[in-house]
């Protein structure tokens, strides 16, 4: 009995942190986006040569942050 | 599919004006279908000339389309590209005389038309991305810069050509994200430039010498240094557009942290006193002045600009 009431609510707690999950992404978009971007740069410029490419990268996610946040 | 609505129609707000903040609903607007051409997909900037033609950059149709007073679509200038008269990112717009100055979205590229769309040149800002543009004075031009590396500035511009520049750096935002300093601009008659930040509940006014004049902030809205400390970039505007009247007032229109989100206009005096607080009926993105008293707004959606009567 115990362990079917602890099953549950351990099945209430992931129903929760599910349904509040779209919700909180929903809440920071841009930053969502931001961190996607900055990550994307890493991925592709992130060797040992791509220190400059990597800052331009970076700035392009910057100024897209301003344009997501800005039509806020 | 987005269908063209240009809805230019005068609703005369019944309410009476006074030293006092009065809050009024404007009336939805009414819209008609034009021809296809002048469909708006996605506006980006407005502007209106001394005949009260309409401008608005289309960012999804790469270009600028003009209408007439009555909402008639007159032509069209742009294609996708950046050649003369082309755009990869049509942005904010100002008439200043019988000139049309339509920035890029993310570039530093400005082209100048005259009000016939003619293509009549083009210049390029240093120090940052133009994220504003307003009339100075008879001829000249202010364009506000944002760079996340260096502080914010307006760049102040003799004519519309871009002619002797003059740079006007804003007061540091000291610990803060550069982006709390990017701000939307305005000029009053005497000069004086307006600045209303983005993400901050501040408004300042600086002298034609660049010399800090003095700051407002809007009551009812979270304090002016509200967020900058929590580590987090902001992503709620205060002020999406400022403006500036023949009487020399000045009007803001909120952001997503008004009262009610994207529908406010506070109407202030220069030193920040509330005259007049009015309320949309839907959500706008851009605002811009007309004939004594004429409001133009557009839609959230950006695909209808509304005329509405301050009277």
């Amino acid at each position: 009995m115990k362990a079917k009431r602890t099953l549950l609510s351990l099945l209430f707690l992931v129903i929760l942190l599910l349904a509040a999950l779209p919700g909180a992404q929903a809440a920071r978009p841009c930053a969502d986006i931001l961190t996607r971007c900055y990550g994307q740069c890493n991925q592709t410029f992130g060797g040992p040569w791509g220190t400059i490419l990597l800052g331009g990268c970076d700035s392009g996610c910057n100024l897209g942050y301003f344009w997501c946040a800005s039509s806020n | 599919m987005n269908v063209l609505r240009v809805a230019l129609l005068l609703a005369v707000s019944p309410g009476v004006l006074g030293a006092a903040a009065k809050e009024q609903f404007l009336p939805p607007p009414k819209s008609h279908a034009a021809g296809r051409d002048a469909f708006l997909y996605s506006i980006s900037g407005i502007a209106v000339d001394s005949r009260n033609n309409v401008f608005a950059s289309d960012l999804l149709d790469y270009s600028v389309k003009k209408f007439d007073r009555g909402g008639a679509f007159i032509g069209k200038v742009g294609c996708r590209g950046s050649g003369q008269g082309e755009f990869r990112s049509p942005g904010l717009s100002a008439v200043v005389g019988e000139k049309l100055i339509v920035l890029e979205r993310g570039k530093s590229r400005i082209q100048v038309f005259d009000t016939r769309l003619r293509y009549t040149g083009e210049f390029a800002v240093r120090g940052g991305t133009p994220v504003d543009v307003t009339p100075d004075g008879t001829r000249g031009i202010a364009v506000a810069l944002y760079s996340d590396t260096s502080r914010a500035m307006v760049i102040r511009y003799e004519d519309a050509q871009g002619g002797n520049p003059r740079r006007i750096p804003l007061r540091p935002t000291g610990r803060a994200h550069p982006l709390y300093g990017a701000g939307r601009i305005a000029v009053l008659r005497d000069g004086t430039l307006v600045v209303a930040y983005l993400f901050m509940n501040r408004v300042e006014l600086y002298a034609r010498s660049g010399k800090y004049l003095g700051d407002f902030s809007i009551a009812g809205m979270p304090g002016p240094d509200a967020g900058i400390d929590d580590g987090r970039l902001p992503e709620e505007t205060y002020f999406r557009k400022v403006l500036v009247d023949a009487a020399g007032n000045i009007l803001l229109l909120g952001g997503s942290r008004s009262p009610h989100p994207g529908r406010d206009i506070f109407l202030c005096t220069r030193k920040g006193s509330l005259l007049r607080m009015l309320v949309l009926p839907s959500k706008s993105r851009l605002i811009a002045l007309g004939e004594p008293g004429a409001l133009y707004a557009t839609d959230e959606a950006g695909t209808v600009v509304e005329k509405y009567s301050l009277r």
